[in-house]
């Protein structure tokens, strides 16, 4: 009977707006919630695994000088399995031709993440001594195929495989040459590598994340300056901390959509509590126990549970696929597989967030009284204030739990919540300024004023919620590849899109030449790598403080050059520039933050050499023009004679595109690097993610447009009452409508207006700050965003808004409910 | 019997004790042989739900269940076998036997009213309150509520507790009481007494003798 009871309410419920309102809230959130959810699991997932396969291993120590041997042993008791590698740069010959390329020297296994992907596939971990495996560039430029000889050193190796991918790649230039590898029992009879030679030493090590995480703070307490430690999981070399930012970016999502569904649920429950009050004094008349009442409440909110999660969890899933196929070139195939927790756990979820809101709302009912049908009106049950302040703790403590972290989920709500509450109050602010613009053009003025007045708290919710969902999409939609387009847009025409890096200096001359005949403007500049040492005879060590130390400057080699004139791209802001013995200029924010000024004499190393150079002029350099910039440019006469390779950018058009490949069998040694191509791939990868950010907000939008809704509801028996007074005193149903409408556009023209304002600084603060552009206003978003935000208001309105016909506004206000 | 008075003399107070729905703030209540004050709160739910009936002014039926279900609810809450064929023989007894499949909304103002009074007599109660169960129907329908009301009343021999600031409705119930400044007096005041007789000198006179049908109260 209960349950039969419970499926006719429920389905009573399913014809009122705010019961629509509840399950829609119900499932909206749950599909977003699975949708960011299983997002999250299997991009943090992937993300570490293919930040493991590209370092081949899940730890790497890597160093420029050779590891003590003592290394091996001290892993041991970590139970860590570890190979390593030799990697280095090297001319390789084959036929009387010369190549540049990156070898890696490896012992087997190799590698220990990821694979290393050969045409015909390898059967060993490694190559076998005496053979090498290279990649395709090699053959071609070489000119050698599948089985022909080529020679590193003073060791020849035939050429057994052909390298299709490997992890492991290294970092920077290195990782720009040809690839090949050999085995580390071939290295030694090569001679390629004497005491002092460039080269980088790596070991690798895989284990379980918490071997992998001690094995890591051991060593971390006993690394050396030369040494550096990088994890999959931490801090990569390649990728940054991309999967922490995206899984944060899917958390703060999550946090928003819980935010606004729960307080949604929350409404709807306690209008539905509030209209539950009459039939639960009626029940309870008819002599239903409290008992028989909460299983009463609980079947309702168990079906409209399952009516709405199940579907919302399915649906979640759906997008999830959706997601994942726009993503698909940017994953690693094949992806992990879904984890049954954060499939179920969305539902759950809203299955806890459903019990704290219905118990909230509901278990005041039970003290409903049977007097309320006699004295209608007269009988509120007395609210719980101790209820009122554990509801929201206790559906924040679930989100909490939800998102993994207290301190994050605290911080972002009160920041939401700030900036929501801020928003509302600037709304409200702005429905009141348009309606004193009002004040002589219309008749309906002094009902809109107590309109508002009577509204003002339900505006500034709406308007707060609306204005900062608005923003978001605002921001992210201009923010991509407008942006970048717009960025590509400012550059000059003559910006270079192609970097030449390697050039020898037997090379430089023809490289020269062939680029003037081919007519295209270009200079070279020679590059010595060099450290810094020293300021004023004191060693860096002293001279500067330890955040100076971390400059870029500072902390590793520097590409020193040289020349008799400033750079054309260069502007001269402080002294002169000078071709006296040891001069040299530096670039402006190097003098800034190592408070260098004119006269400071700086000391280098290169290689085993020292120099030092006084400091004549300051630079300012344009370090995004695509065009060779320096640090640190000497005069000539100080490291001319020292061996440098020479680099060059140019900008070739679309006749030209033949040129580079051209450039490149005359030249095979020098790397290209093209950056047209990369800013492509860029645009590719910024309009992916965009687009399913874009997806995710505009979930979070239309949970924003329920809790309008369920707002709008709220006091809809007292709109009713006041249309329905307004009706009986004489306003026709055409005035009655008149001022809903004028509300709606009111509060949809501020919302547009406050949401232009931020978007417009926000994008300021994103072009000035971040892109270094000229910012700029977009007169189209003046126009749009009021529109579109007041339809939006009109359409959420008209939806619950019922039409009053005289007789029953007469009725409504004679029953007096 | 009937308790009379004026707007704010406190008959829905003294109902709400009678009913025990409210708690005295001095006194007892004893309603057969039961001192209502001694029961705990779900001691007083089960007495009340087996021992009173209420009817509404405002009829209060559920709007998502039919005539028949609306009139079983009392019976289904108490877990009995017998519900539907009770609730049926009842709808029968107030006139709505082929009404029984259709919901609130599609009935009249008196038809819901007795729906209300089928529910009320369901489960056989000891005491009926009826709480102004024509105060929302036009004089007619009225009028023929009263007298289904009072016909089920004495063939189900229930006490009718009724509850009115009508002196001509009251006059009909074997004993009146009028409520007067706290106090409960029998018999209707001078002034309504005299209005009553020129009603009855008006109105025709079965409709007031109808009223001697109403069985005494019990205790």
């Amino acid at each position: 009977m209960i349950t039969k009871l419970a499926l006719r309410q429920l389905k009573a419920q399913w014809r009122r707006p705010d019961g629509r309102a509840l399950l829609l809230s119900v499932f909206l959130m749950t599909s977003l919630i699975t949708l960011l959810s299983l997002t999250g699991d299997r991009l943090e997932k992937s993300l570490t695994t293919r930040s493991a396969e590209i370092l081949g291993a899940d730890m790497v120590m890597s160093s420029h000088r050779q590891l003590p041997p003592g290394w091996n042993s001290q892993t041991v008791p970590f139970g860590l399995s570890t190979t390593k590698v030799t990697q280095f740069i090297s001319m390789v010959e084959a036929q009387d031709s010369m190549l540049r390329s990156s070898i890696r020297a490896v012992d087997a296994p190799y590698p220990l993440r990821g694979k290393v992907i050969t045409d015909p596939p390898h059967l060993t971990s490694a190559p076998k001594s005496g053979t090498v495996w290279v990649e395709d560039s090699v053959l071609s430029r070489l000119n050698i195929n599948i089985g022909d000889s080529l020679n590193i050193g003073y060791s020849s190796f035939i050429v057994d495989r052909t390298l299709i991918s490997s992890p492991d790649r290294g970092s920077g230039f290195r990782s720009f040459n040809p690839h090949i590898i050999m085995s580390s029992d071939d290295l030694a009879a090569t001679k390629v590598l004497a005491p002092g030679s460039r080269a980088h030493y790596r070991r690798l090590f895989a284990g379980t994340p918490e071997q992998i995480q001690k094995a890591e703070q051991f060593f971390r307490a006993n690394l050396n300056e030369e040494q550096r430690l990088y994890t999959a999981q931490g801090n990569q070399p390649v990728r940054g901390n991309t999967a922490n930012n995206a899984s944060q970016y899917l958390k703060l999502s999550a946090l928003f959509a819980l935010l606004l569904g729960s307080f949604s649920i929350y409404l709807c429950l306690r209008r539905f509590s509030a209209d539950q009050r009459s039939r639960t004094a009626l029940l309870m008349s008819l002599g239903l126990s409290r008992t028989q009442l909460f299983q009463l409440f609980s079947i309702q909110l168990l079906c409209g549970w399952l009516l709405a999660a199940i579907p919302g969890a399915l649906l979640g899933f759906g997008l999830h696929n959706v997601v994942l196929w726009k993503l698909a070139s940017l994953l690693p195939q094949p992806l992990p597989p879904l984890s049954i927790l954060s499939l179920i756990s969305s539902p759950l979820l809203a299955g806890a967030i459903l019990i704290v809101a219905g118990l909230a709302t509901l278990l005041p009912l039970g003290k409903t009284s049977v007097l309320s049908l006699i004295r209608q009106g007269n009988d509120r049950p007395s609210t719980h204030k101790l209820l009122y302040l554990l509801t929201p703790i206790a559906l924040f403590s679930i989100i909490a739990l939800f998102v993994e972290s207290a301190l994050f989920a605290l911080l972002l709500t009160t920041g939401l919540l700030l900036a929501g509450l801020i928003s509302g109050w600037c709304v409200q602010f702005l429905i009141h300024t348009l309606n004193q613009r009002l004040k002589n053009s219309i008749r309906l003025f002094p009902l809109l004023t107590l309109r508002i007045k009577q509204q003002r708290h339900w505006h500034r919710l709406q308007g707060g919620v609306l204005t900062l969902l608005l923003t978001l999409m605002t921001v992210l939609l201009f923010a991509r590849q407008d942006m970048l387009s717009e960025w590509q847009g400012q550059l000059p025409a003559d910006t270079p899109n192609q970097f030449v890096i390697d050039i020898q200096p037997w090379e430089k001359e023809s490289v020269t030449q062939w680029l003037s005949d081919q007519k295209i403007p270009s200079t070279l500049y020679p590059i010595i790598r060099g450290r810094i040492e020293s300021l004023n005879g004191q060693e860096i060590a002293q001279a500067f403080t330890a955040e100076q130390r971390q400059h870029n400057t500072l902390n590793r080699e520097l590409n020193l050059t040289w020349g008799n004139k400033i750079p054309a791209h260069n502007t001269l802001n402080q002294g002169q520039w000078s071709s006296a013995d040891n001069a040299i200029s530096i670039e402006q924010s190097m003098a800034d933050e190592l408070s260098l000024v004119l006269g400071d004499e700086i000391g280098f190393r290169v290689g085993s050499d020292l120099f030092s150079g006084t400091v004549t002029s300051i630079r300012g350099v344009e370090w995004a023009s695509f065009r060779p910039n320096f640090y640190v440019i000497f005069s000539p006469g100080v490291i001319d004679q020292l061996p440098a390779t020479y680099i060059t950018s140019f900008k070739t058009d679309a006749s030209q595109k033949d040129a580079t490949t051209q450039l490149l069998k005359a030249f095979p040694t020098l790397t290209l690097i093209d950056i047209e191509q990369l800013l492509l791939q860029a645009q590719d990868l910024i309009n992916k993610l965009s687009d399913s950010a874009s997806l995710i907000l505009l979930l979070t939008l239309l949970s924003g447009l329920i809790l309008v809704i369920t707002t709008l509801q709220q006091d809809l028996v007292q709109r009713r009452f006041e249309v329905a007074l307004l009706r009986t005193l004489g306003a026709s149903a055409n005035q009655a409508r008149q001022l809903d409408m004028l509300e709606y556009l009111l509060i949809g023209l501020s919302c547009g207006l406050l949401t232009c304002i931020m978007s417009e600084s926000l994008l300021y603060l994103i072009y000035t700050n971040l892109l270094q552009l000229a910012p700029q206003l977009h007169p189209f978003l003046w126009l749009a965003l009021p529109v579109l935000a007041t339809i939006l208001f009109a359409l959420t309105g008209l939806l619950t808004r019922k039409t009053l016909s005289l007789p029953s506004s007469y009725q409504l206000l004679k029953s007096g409910e | 019997m009937a308790i009379i008075g004026q707007s704010g003399a406190g008959k829905s107070t003294l109902l709400s004790l009678l009913a025990g729905l409210d708690e005295p703030t001095s006194g007892t209540v004893k309603l057969m042989e039961t001192d209502l004050n001694q029961l705990s709160d779900a001691a007083r739910s089960t007495w009340r739900s087996t021992n009173l009936s209420f009817i509404f002014q405002a009829f209060h039926l559920l709007p998502e269940l039919t005539a028949l279900e609306n009139v079983q609810l009392p019976l289904d809450i108490r877990g009995d076998k017998q519900a539907s064929q009770q609730a049926a023989r009842l709808l029968g007894k107030v006139g709505l036997s082929d009404r029984q499949d259709h919901y609130p909304a599609q009935l009249s103002g008196g038809e819901q009213q007795r729906v209300a009074i089928a529910r009320a007599f369901v489960t056989a109660p000891s005491i009926l309150f009826a709480d102004e169960p024509t105060g929302n129907l036009d004089a007619q329908t009225g009028e023929n509520i009263i007298t289904q009301l009072f016909d089920i009343n004495e063939q189900q021999a229930t006490t009718l507790i009724l509850i009115t600031h009508d002196a001509a409705l009251a006059s009909r119930c074997n004993r009146q009481f009028r409520l007067e400044q706290g106090m409960l007096i029998e018999g209707l005041s001078e002034a309504r007494a005299e209005g009553l007789s020129e009603a009855r000198a008006e109105g025709p006179n079965d409709t007031i003798n109808k009223g001697s049908n109403v069985e005494a109260v019990k205790d």
